[in-house]
């Protein structure tokens, strides 16, 4: 076989960068910051559309995580423990600054399997294929911002992060069949929230 | 076992987050393929699911020798203080605040100390208070002061429908009665 495969280090995994920095090496947390950093700042935008408020929160996760890199079990990946610090960070941020999140007013675990077999919530086509992605993104940001918090984070964690859902229950701290009926609700609360705001979208 | 419309409709979420056992997945797969009606559920979760793109680039970025920096101060033991600090230094008017309710609280303190030694002052002990030493009765002290009058033979004698108030400033000495 003609292909030369180019070796490259494996990167380093971080767990080792945990170790590493819990023994007194700087520079391996700071490979562990620069290798989550911008994750965390695109998940703290979400929270936040000021620029110096999204890196202050992001700082003030690093230092957090730094301080409590001792209680890091290993049981979940640090990304998702760092996601836990992150969204903790950035709501006691607002709660500081009197700026309380909207809260849920209803139970947002009411979501029975009765629940999911209705169509949750109404139907809602596709973005039009003409609109820029820019411009889906900014209607979906300002759809999200008038969410409870609570159905804000699923939808997150689930559609910008990615997140599984046995990842988003470690960083919520709740169980698996609460992060699907809490999602559930979330897409339902998402579609009428958009609705109300763009009535436009309502399909025929 | 195949599917019912019961048994598809909750699990279309999960499958389109790609969630469910290979098996499940199956099942609800030739489920839909069968059913029209689940198939619009799950076409319109495939379009909900468009309206969350994922960014082309990163909105926020974080700024050169970010990660640099925060290791930094995390060794140099910044506990991740930073907001409380900045929370707590932020609004000039929060510290302004602070010291005029330290002021008003030193002034209503000093304000209670002095009224309570005034009112010590001020006020008859216990002792002073014994009915045995007390004056004698305002009768008494009226029919001594006529008694004086009559003595002096000062013409504004006082009588008992006509008692100068304890404390009232003594009258200047009336004009010799002609006789």
């Amino acid at each position: 076989m003609g292909a030369i495969l180019k070796m490259q280090p494996a990167p380093r995994e971080d767990v080792s960068l945990v170790e590493e920095t819990l023994a007194g090496h700087q520079l391996s947390f700071q490979l562990l910051v620069e290798r989550y950093q911008d994750r965390m700042f695109g998940l703290v935008r979400h929270y936040t559309r000021n620029p110096v408020e999204i890196e202050d929160i992001v700082q003030d996760t690093f230092l957090k995580a730094y301080t409590r890199l001792q209680s890091f079990q290993q049981q979940s990946s640090f990304y998702t423990w760092l996601c836990r610090i992150a969204i903790n960070t950035a709501l006691d941020f607002h709660k500081r600054h009197g700026r309380n999140p909207v809260q849920a007013v209803e139970d947002p675990e009411l979501a029975t399997a009765a629940d999911r077999v209705g169509r949750g919530g109404p139907s809602v086509p596709a973005p039009d294929a003409r609109m820029e992605r820019a411009e889906i993104q900014l209607i979906t940001q300002k759809v999200l911002e008038e969410l409870p918090e609570i159905f804000r984070t699923v939808l997150v964690l689930r559609e910008f992060e990615d997140m599984a859902y046995q990842d988003m229950a470690d960083v919520l701290g709740i169980s698996i069949g609460t992060v699907e009926s809490r999602l559930f609700r979330a897409r339902a609360r998402f579609k009428d929230k958009l609705l109300q705001m763009h009535p436009e979208f309502g399909g025929n | 076992m195949d599917f019912t419309c019961q048994d598809a409709l909750p699990l279309v979420p999960s499958y389109l987050d790609g969630e469910l056992t290979e098996v499940r997945a199956g099942l609800l797969r030739k489920h839909l393929l069968d059913c029209s009606a689940c198939r619009t559920n799950a076409q319109d979760g495939k379009a909900l699911a468009r309206w969350f793109p994922r960014p082309e680039r990163l909105e926020f970025a974080p700024p050169t020798g970010f990660s640099a920096r925060v290791a930094r101060r995390a060794f140099a033991g910044d506990a991740g203080v930073h907001i409380e600090v900045a929370s707590e230094s932020a609004p000039e008017g929060g510290r302004l605040l602070q010291f005029v309710l330290t002021l008003t609280a030193a002034a209503a303190a000093i304000m209670l100390i002095s009224a309570i030694a005034l009112r010590d002052q001020r006020l008859p002990n216990a002792g002073s208070l014994r009915a045995s030493n007390s004056p004698a009765s305002v009768e008494q002290v009226v029919r001594k002061l006529e008694e004086l009058n009559r003595l002096e033979g000062a013409p504004g004698a006082v009588t008992p429908g006509n008692q100068a108030a304890p404390g009232s400033v003594k009258a200047p000495p009336a004009p010799a009665r002609k006789p």
